[in-house]
């Protein structure tokens, strides 16, 4: 049978052509700030519905650094999220907020978090939009409430006029605040390490130990911590010994005993800024946490399969030198310009003010 | 949509994403003393279903029989919708304090949220 619309005619493709270079310069002008890193996927991130501008990043940081944001305008997200520390709580185990209470868990890095499909240790957040909500009304992290802080804001001599160029409103709504924050946080992508630059033929190669480094540790570590996120976003048990107060993480999100003792593979990039490590900051150093996986491993009903070796040993089996090996692979994930970037930096949010 | 800062205050869970649909608090001399020793009982009924993982799921849909309601443009209608709390507890499930002091997100949430089903009922329309 012969199609009947064979003979589309050339103003029709030529139509369908523009409307399809629109639909896509529009699509792109959505979030028209934001880039996709070459070696990265595509992000999760929903930007259709809150595309990335460039007032919108700048209010984010500000408020992002703000300590209005807390009960007594003592603490701002940059508090715990310190850029230095690849937004992490430098050199801090738990966390600590408002009036020095502490917190039960370590700051995880703020970075790639266009990429993440939920949010804290166990997961319980399911949207970086969502995810502000939780320090600015956790009694021990900021202790506020939305309302007051809505309401400060909205009295502010600033803030209305910024939400307005960002947003095209002067109301400053919950809505908008959380979008004005995770403006900045997705802008937060850090991807040029020695790693990246690497993959991405920079003209930069890994030096013999790095790839020694790197073929190890995409054999005894790469399941969990993968490329090019280092995290495959699973909930797994990496066989830590429960502390006196036991942090049950997953499941206290879940309700399945299968999930006890479970957290968030978190990404390896930028470990040299962002000890101490784990959910509870137990480990210091490198060292501690390599010891844990060859040799101090706890046994779970719910530790990682992946973690059990034959002859009922549990754990990864490295040599002193794999481990120096690993060492140096996961220096070259450590990305000063990440860190140093003044686009991101304190000073220079709350210097803006227009 | 409700804000978690004004309607929906206190009935969110930020470390858990989702809305409170349900939630009574009081003191019994049959609760479990509790930490503080002060017999409370707590019920926070939420969870919908979860996004990218699959949880108990205590969203219900209830119809009234609004068939008669009319709306114009010129009188402002009503409809008186009674609440009765009591099915909480003595629903299509008992519920007993003393079992269950506490219940949030367990399972057990679901035996509760199957009472609402028969809450609500239509007291009268006014038009
Ligand atoms: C008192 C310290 C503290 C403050 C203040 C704070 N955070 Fe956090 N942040 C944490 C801790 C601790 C966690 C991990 C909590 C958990 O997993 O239960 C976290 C987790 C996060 C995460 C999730 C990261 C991931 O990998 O899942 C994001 C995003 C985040 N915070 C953003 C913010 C924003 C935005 C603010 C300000 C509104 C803020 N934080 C204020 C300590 C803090
Ligand atoms: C079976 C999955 C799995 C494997 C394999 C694995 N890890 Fe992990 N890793 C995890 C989980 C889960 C955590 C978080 C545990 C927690 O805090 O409760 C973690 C945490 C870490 C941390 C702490 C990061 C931080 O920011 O706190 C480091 C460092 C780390 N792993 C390195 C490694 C290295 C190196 C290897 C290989 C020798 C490895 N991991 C193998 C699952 C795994």
């Amino acid at each position: 049978m012969k199609r009947k619309g064979r003979s589309i005619t050339r103003p029709a493709v030529i139509i369908l052509f523009v409307l399809a270079v629109t639909i896509l310069t529009a699509f792109t002008r959505l979030s028209t700030i934001f880039k996709q890193p070459a070696n990265f996927p595509a992000p999760l991130y929903s930007f259709r519905d809150n595309a990335v501008s460039e007032d919108g990043f700048l209010l984010g940081r500000r408020l992002f650094y703000d300590p209005i944001l807390s009960a007594d305008q003592s603490i701002s997200c940059g508090s715990c999220h310190i850029q230095a520390a690849a937004f992490t709580h430098h050199g801090h185990d738990l966390s600590h907020g408002i009036n020095d209470l502490l917190g039960n868990r370590n700051t995880p890095a703020i970075q790639n978090m266009a990429w993440y499909s939920s949010f804290m240790w166990d997961g319980g957040i399911l949207d970086l939009d969502l995810q502000p909500i939780a320090p600015i009304t956790n009694p021990v992290e900021m202790g506020d409430t939305l309302l007051a802080v809505l309401k400060k804001l909205n009295a502010h001599p600033e803030y209305p006029a910024l939400f307005k160029k960002a947003f095209g409103s002067d109301s400053i709504t919950t809505a908008l605040l959380m979008k004005a924050l995770s403006q900045f946080m997705v802008m937060l992508v850090s991807a040029d390490s020695k790693y990246d630059k690497v993959m991405r033929k920079e003209g930069m190669e890994f030096n013999p130990e790095e790839q020694k480094g790197y073929d190890v540790f995409k054999n005894k570590c790469g399941s969990c911590h993968k490329e090019p996120l280092f995290t495959d976003f699973s909930f797994r048990n990496n066989g830590l010994s429960p502390a006196d107060e036991p942090d049950e993480g997953r499941s206290l999100v879940t309700v399945e005993s299968k999930d006890q003792f479970r957290f968030k593979v978190p990404s390896l990039r930028n470990l040299g800024f962002t000890f101490p490590y784990m959910h509870d900051g137990r480990f210091y150093t490198l060292d501690e946490v390599l010891d844990h996986y060859s040799s101090g491993m706890h046994e779970s009903s719910t530790l990682d399969p992946l973690f059990r070796l034959s002859d009922n040993k549990n754990g990864i089996i490295l040599s002193a030198a794999e481990k120096e090996s690993i060492k140096i692979f996961l220096a070259t994930l450590d990305d000063s310009s990440f860190i140093r970037n003044p686009y991101f930096s304190e000073e220079n949010a709350m210097k803006y003010v227009k | 949509m409700l804000d978690p800062a004004t309607g929906g205050a206190g009935m969110y869970w930020s470390w858990n994403s989702g809305y409170i649909f349900f939630k009574m608090e009081g003191y019994s001399p049959v609760a479990s003393p509790g930490k503080n020793n002060d017999h409370k009982y707590r019920y926070h009924i939420g969870l919908f279903g979860g996004m990218n993982t699959p949880t108990v799921n205590n969203v219900k849909t209830i119809t009234l029989p609004l068939d008669k309601l009319k709306i114009s443009e010129k009188k402002p209608a009503a409809a008186h919708i009674q609440t009765d709390i009591l099915k909480m507890f003595s629903g299509v499930n008992d519920i007993s304090i003393a079992k269950n002091t506490t219940v949030m997100v367990t399972p057990f949430s679901a035996t509760i949220a199957d009472n609402f089903t028969g809450m609500f009922t239509l007291k009268g329309i006014d038009q």
